[in-house]
């Protein structure tokens, strides 16, 4: 009996993984890390848990959860509540609704299919954020964080794949 | 990097697919919903904000941790580089500082003498709190830091952020174990600020870029690089003379203040509470008095 409910709960906590790794990225692009210069281009790490869990596994990531996730992140950073949710709706939508293109293909297509979703959304998170603060924010800081958040999706990619193998199964 | 792939081939059926899209739809709204109400009920957000932020305070706080760590790991390598030439300007540092020493305890019992001739009605206590940097929210967009200490600690809205070399921000946000600064370096971040040779007025924007800017400056005012910029008490948010940075550059159309402060790498910063509430409302400021309450 133990065993039986002890693996229930195991299997539960499995299924929730993709989510609390969304919450855990979002935590962690906050956590100061000291670099110097780095800390206006912290890459967004939840853009990519998104991305890749839309892809491979979106059983268990539905856009409710990203939802929650996105309003996390905006309550947590300090931005425009409702403008993360927006960009990783968007990151989802695009990523679940093209994985065909990205599964069993080589992973270099699924970075440019990244590429593109980042770039798709650094764009609307800029004019967004201008609009609603009456100014143009400066890009160049914003275009860092993109560089980064692109050159770290394979790092990424590769952390969530043992996951996804290992504890997600 | 091939992947198995799960079961949902189910998700691809045309019926589900026309559902889904009609969710991601009804989300996509409630995000623009959620922005709307941002924009018009400020006090609802803040509320939010401090709630979830209190909530993860301690999360933060042992996320932190380790992150401190690596950095200070990683500047002791690069210190132990040039250890050699850093002893030699630290010794030349501190002679210099010996110096100014002097020149400063003769300046204060002169000061001490002269304000007790001139009967000056005595400033009000400072108080302040030493708190931990917990987070640098935000990213490229805003400039904040979330501190480990908040209103039980004494932490009101208003207070002014400092380290050792000079002003850092202004708290923004109270929660109960954490608070928000505001950066100087800010998009929203506007500070009454003078000269400090010439006392120049001007107000130091802002705009998210590591070095803040200087408008409103008098048409004849000259600016130098190198001048020291510090608050000039005015709206009575600020006390006067407080450090902020020194002029970096100065040309006919912008002139740009470089924070004595390094914003990246603050560690521990102290909250002040000089006892002034020009910037708050009329609302805020009741609830900046009453203590325990948000």
């Amino acid at each position: 009996m133990i065993a039986v409910s002890l693996s229930r709960s195991l299997d539960r906590l499995r299924r929730v993984t993709p989510i609390l790794s969304c919450f855990l990225m979002v935590l962690l692009s906050v956590a100061p890390h000291g670099l110097p210069q780095f800390q206006a281009v912290s890459p967004d790490l939840a853009m990519m848990t998104v991305f890749y869990w839309a892809i491979y596994r979106p059983d268990l990531l539905p856009n409710w959860a990203v939802f929650v996730v996105g309003l996390f992140q905006d309550l947590l950073g300090g931005v425009i509540i409702g403008l993360n949710v927006a960009v990783l709706l968007i990151v989802h939508y695009v990523g679940l609704s093209q994985r065909r293109a990205f599964i069993g293909k080589p992973f270099v297509i699924a970075w440019v299919g990244f590429l593109l979703v980042a770039i798709g959304t650094g764009i609307v998170f800029w004019v967004a954020l201008s609009i609603m603060s009456g100014t143009i924010v400066i890009g160049r800081a914003v275009l860092f964080q993109y560089v980064l958040t692109f050159a770290l999706f394979p790092v990424m990619t590769w952390v969530l794949v043992r996951v996804h193998r290992y504890v997600v199964g | 990097m091939a992947l198995r792939s799960g079961p949902m081939s189910r998700l691809l059926l045309p019926g589900r697919t026309l559902i889904q899209r009609f969710a991601y739809l009804f989300l996509l709204l409630g995000a623009v919903g959620l922005m709307l109400v941002g924009k018009a009920d400020v006090v609802l957000v803040e509320r939010a904000r401090t709630a979830v932020i209190d909530a993860t305070a301690p999360i933060l706080d042992f996320l932190s941790r380790p992150a401190a760590k690596v950095a200070a790991a990683i500047e002791d390598v690069r210190q132990l580089w040039d250890l050699r030439q850093e002893v030699d300007r630290l010794r030349q540092e501190n002679e210099r500082l010996l110096r100014w020493q002097q020149a400063a305890r003769q300046l204060e019992s002169e000061n001490a003498q002269l304000r007790e001739l001139m009967n000056v009605v005595p400033e009000p206590g400072v108080r302040f709190v030493t708190a931990r940097v917990i987070a640098d929210a935000g990213g490229a967009f805003v400039r904040s830091l979330l501190v480990n200490a908040g209103g039980r600690d004494g932490v009101r809205k208003g207070q002014i952020a400092m380290t050792a070399q000079g002003m850092v921000g202004r708290v923004a946000e109270v929660g109960d174990r954490q608070a928000r600064v505001l950066l100087v370096t800010d998009l929203n971040s506007r500070i009454p600020v003078m000269l400090e040779s010439s006392r120049e007025r001007a107000m130091l924007s802002g705009d998210n870029a590591e070095r803040p800017r200087l408008q409103y400056l008098g048409t004849n005012a000259r600016v130098e690089v190198g001048d020291r910029i510090v608050t000039s008490g005015h709206g009575g948010a600020f006390p006067p003379g407080l450090p902020i940075g020194l002029v970096a550059s100065a040309s006919d159309w912008e002139v740009r203040v470089q924070p004595y402060v390094d914003m990246s790498r603050l560690e521990y910063i102290r909250l002040v509470d000089f006892q002034l509430d020009g910037i708050l409302l009329e609302a805020d400021r009741s609830l900046a008095r009453s203590p325990g309450r948000r």
